[in-house]
């Protein structure tokens, strides 16, 4: 039988139970390194062992010299917000900077560089300072966004979305799908720009989502709005699903403004205005009825 | 497994990463340490993969713990031949004809895992890659010359070449 060799083989060394005696390596060290080489950016990566080959360099000659010298200037700082609140912070020029929910960031600790590289994965609200005079770098994915005026902008890219989405609000951003820069657009205050993860796709229009920021600021605008845009826009900002089993509901424009107010708040002002019931099965909000 | 821990994961959320890292790594550096003979490659190997299967399990439709893992061995090992390939591609042999061995007498039982995997790690990477995608994952002769970007008469010859050369080590022992 010739796969007897295959079977003695297969049963021996497919899945032993532990880890060959005389091997270093351990799942709590292989995680460590995973820290190192991804959660803190690709990037420091391929660099790390010149940024180590370099810090040692100057922790010896300093060390000797100029014993008082901060040593910091290297350092890569990430931010990784795990709470459930908005997370605001403040860049070394002064820039702020909004953190939604499951969001890490890396940057610089100290700008010393023309260009800020950032890097991001989950939501962010950047409000550059006027008096900034450093070109932004934010890469997310594969989307790349420079700025180097006076800018307020807004970027979505979640792990588990098909598009990177970069909302300007002031100011102005050019923005490319891939780290080659083929194809840059540039994009103007009020628009957003696309750009589609897996395609490298890219696209801008005019923003008509008034909401986009509402993640940070906490206000939810409905301007003559389909119920059905409305429910939509409601059941991401809530994370719940909402179902319309009427078509009369769905088609009911709705106006109005809420600030940091529950879902069931906004339901009941909806429900004011049109014949609508609501019903809550499980997590899921169901509407139905006559509308308007 | 719940989908609420995928849900986490896929959200970025760092400590059901490392959970999920704890729960799976051994295994999978177990396999990929079966093609990759250093350690410290395959230690670079696992974390590509994990970085791939953190970005890939939003894809996954989880039906059951045995498909979760074969899954992710196949990402591992396809990781591994990427690394095999950039470092020496693999090549074609001419037909030949070998006696295939027949293990009549069974091994001592003195014989322990690591013993039987330093065997593997001593063959030639193109005899190694074939023995164990063929005989330890299941691969077949199509599959493996599709991956290797060689003639499937090649992968029976590589196959056979190492059935041999393990037997002798085995009677050697």
């Amino acid at each position: 039988m010739k796969d007897k060799i295959d079977k003695l083989f297969k049963h021996k060394i497919e899945e032993p139970e532990k880890l060959p005696a005389g091997l270093n390596w351990t799942p709590e060290q292989g995680w460590e390194n995973y820290n190192k080489d991804f959660l803190q950016g690709r990037k420091t990566f391929s660099l790390k062992y010149l940024y180590i080959a370099l810090a040692a360099a100057c922790i010896a000659f300093f060390a000797i010299l100029l014993p008082l010298i901060n040593s910091d200037s290297e350092k890569i700082k990430v931010v990784e917000n795990t709470t459930q609140e908005v997370m605001q912070i403040t860049l070394p020029d002064g820039s702020l900077l909004w953190l939604n929910k499951n969001t890490r960031i890396q940057y610089p600790a100290r700008f010393k560089t023309p260009v800020i590289e950032i890097f991001l994965e989950g939501e962010a609200y950047f409000e550059i300072d006027k008096s900034n005079q450093y070109e932004y770098l934010v890469k997310a994915f594969n989307a790349s966004v420079r700025t180097a005026v006076e800018t307020a902008f807004n970027i979505r890219a979640f792990a588990n979305e098909k598009h990177v989405t970069v909302t300007v609000a002031r100011g102005g951003a050019k923005v490319s799908g891939n780290e080659t820069d083929e194809m840059v657009l540039v994009v103007p205050e009020g628009s957003y720009c696309s750009v589609n993860r897996s395609e490298k796709l890219i696209f801008a229009s005019v923003n008509s989502n008034q909401n986009f920021q509402a993640w940070r600021t906490g206000r939810l605008i409905f301007d003559y709005q389909s119920v059905a845009s409305v429910a939509d826009i409601l059941a991401e900002y809530f994370n719940t699903e909402i179902e319309i089993t009427d078509k009369q509901v769905a088609y009911c424009m709705f106006t109005g403004e809420f600030h940091k107010k529950s879902i069931d708040e906004i339901l009941q002002q909806i429900q004011s205005e049109f014949k609508i019931n609501i019903e809550h099965q499980g997590s899921k909000i169901i509407l139905s009825g006559k509308g308007c | 497994m719940s989908d609420k821990r995928f849900h986490r994961i896929i959200q970025n959320d760092f400590k059901a990463q490392k959970e999920f890292y704890m729960a799976y790594s051994q295994k999978l550096f177990l396999t990929i340490y079966r093609y990759v003979k250093n350690e410290q490659d395959a230690g670079s190997i696992i974390n590509m993969g994990f970085y791939k299967i953190f970005k890939a399990l939003s894809d996954f439709e989880y039906q059951n713990e045995q498909m979760l893992v074969a899954w992710m061995k196949k990402i591992m090992i396809n990781e591994a031949l990427t690394f095999l390939r950039q470092n020496s591609k693999f090549t074609n042999t001419a037909l030949e004809i070998i006696e295939e061995p027949s293990l009549d007498e069974l091994p001592s039982d003195k014989l322990v895992f690591e013993d039987y995997l330093k065997m593997v790690h001593e063959l030639p990477q193109d005899l190694r890659t074939v023995f164990n995608l063929y005989a330890i994952d299941g691969f077949s002769h199509k599959e493996i010359a599709e991956k290797l970007e060689i003639k499937e008469s090649s992968s029976r010859v590589y196959l056979a070449r190492a059935r041999k050369i393990l037997q002798q080590k085995i009677l050697d022992r």
